[in-house]
């Protein structure tokens, strides 16, 4: 064998040998990149829902804070709505037929808990004004007719 | 002989690479026990990589769409909490507009509705010469971040009585 042809062998089989090592290398950090990747995008997921968790508990505890079921609100308001007709469906009350209401009354007990959350009201009053001495009277006057309610009661 | 070396280094390199990187990769995962758990794998020694991977990408898709369907309930939350606020600042809104103008207006309609760009809506009387309650009305309002219209309308079948429609608008926020 002449010198040349070994030196020529030698660098073949060299080069045969780098590029093995390297592909190899290349699939092995490939996978490498690969799973850590997915880890951090674990990470991520698991970070978003943890703040998540902690929104979701911060906010249903707001709402809890000061709660009425869905069946004492509908109690509360037959007390002084004795006439009105409520249809409760899922979590939400609703009123059929207009039915004459204190105003002042119904708002209070509205505002008084923290899982009501009131999609809609309309009152109207019969009579508007009404003068007391020469000053009006603050609010409805008389005959105060509520139109509409629809309320929806947070894990009611 | 030469060649031998060669090829030994190479093989060498080979096996040297690999423990380095599979000791790597197997860290990566170890430190990462919430991971594990949820794909359900307890020991990574025996599994192989791409079985790996697949369960991990299967979990991190698993887990995408429940934190899909937790956005949707954190959002309706939100929405109530949010109604919840409005109103209870529009009956503090209210009651301080009552205890101002105290014995000056007199409601004939009033509307709240929660969703709408328009939450509250009333028509008012008041006397005809008596336009500072409006000031305070707006003022009132305004402090609360909403906007105000005053609709007024002179004409009233009430004893020198203004008849005034006043929509509350979102958006002054």
């Amino acid at each position: 064998m002449s010198r040349k042809l070994a030196l020529i062998l030698i660098f073949v089989v060299f080069g045969l040998v780098v590029i093995f090592d390297f592909i190899m290398f290349l699939r092995f950090t490939g996978s490498l990149e690969r799973i850590t990747r997915s880890i951090q995008t674990f990470d991520n997921l698991y970070s978003q829902s943890f703040r998540m968790k902690q929104q979701l508990s911060l906010y249903s505890r707001k709402l809890r804070s000061h709660a009425v079921s869905l069946s004492n609100l509908d109690h509360e308001l037959k007390s002084f709505l004795p006439s009105a007709k409520i249809k409760t469906s899922g979590d939400t009350l609703i009123l059929l037929k207009p039915v004459q209401v204190d105003p002042d009354r119904l708002l209070n007990l509205l505002g008084a808990f923290t899982n009501i959350s009131v999609v809609k009201i309309s009152m109207k009053s019969l009579a508007p004004v009404k003068y007391v001495g020469f000053k009006y009277k603050f609010g409805f006057a008389e005959h105060v007719m509520l139109e509409s309610l629809v309320v929806k009661v947070y894990g009611g | 002989m030469v060649m031998g070396l060669i090829v030994g280094i190479g093989i060498a390199f080979y096996f040297v690479g690999e423990t380095v990187i599979n000791n790597l990769y197997q860290s990566a995962l170890a430190a990462d026990e919430k991971l594990l758990s949820i794909c359900g794998i307890s020991s990574i020694s025996g599994v192989s990589k791409s079985v790996i991977q697949s369960r991990v990408d299967e979990q991190i898709t698993n887990y995408t769409n429940f934190l899909n369907t937790q956005s949707h309930t954190l959002f309706s939350i939100k929405d109530d909490l949010e109604n919840v606020e409005n109103f209870h600042s529009f009956l503090i809104a209210f009651n301080s507009l009552s205890s101002k103008v105290y014995k000056k207006i007199s409601l004939s309609y009033l509307q709240y509705s929660g969703k709408s760009a328009t939450p509250l809506y009333f028509v008012q009387f008041r006397a005809d010469n008596d336009e500072n309650v409006l000031s305070v009305e707006r003022k009132i309002f305004s402090n609360l971040g909403y906007e105000v219209q005053i609709e007024k309308s002179q004409a009233s079948s009430w004893y020198r009585a203004s008849n005034d429609v006043v929509s509350i608008l979102r958006g002054g926020k």
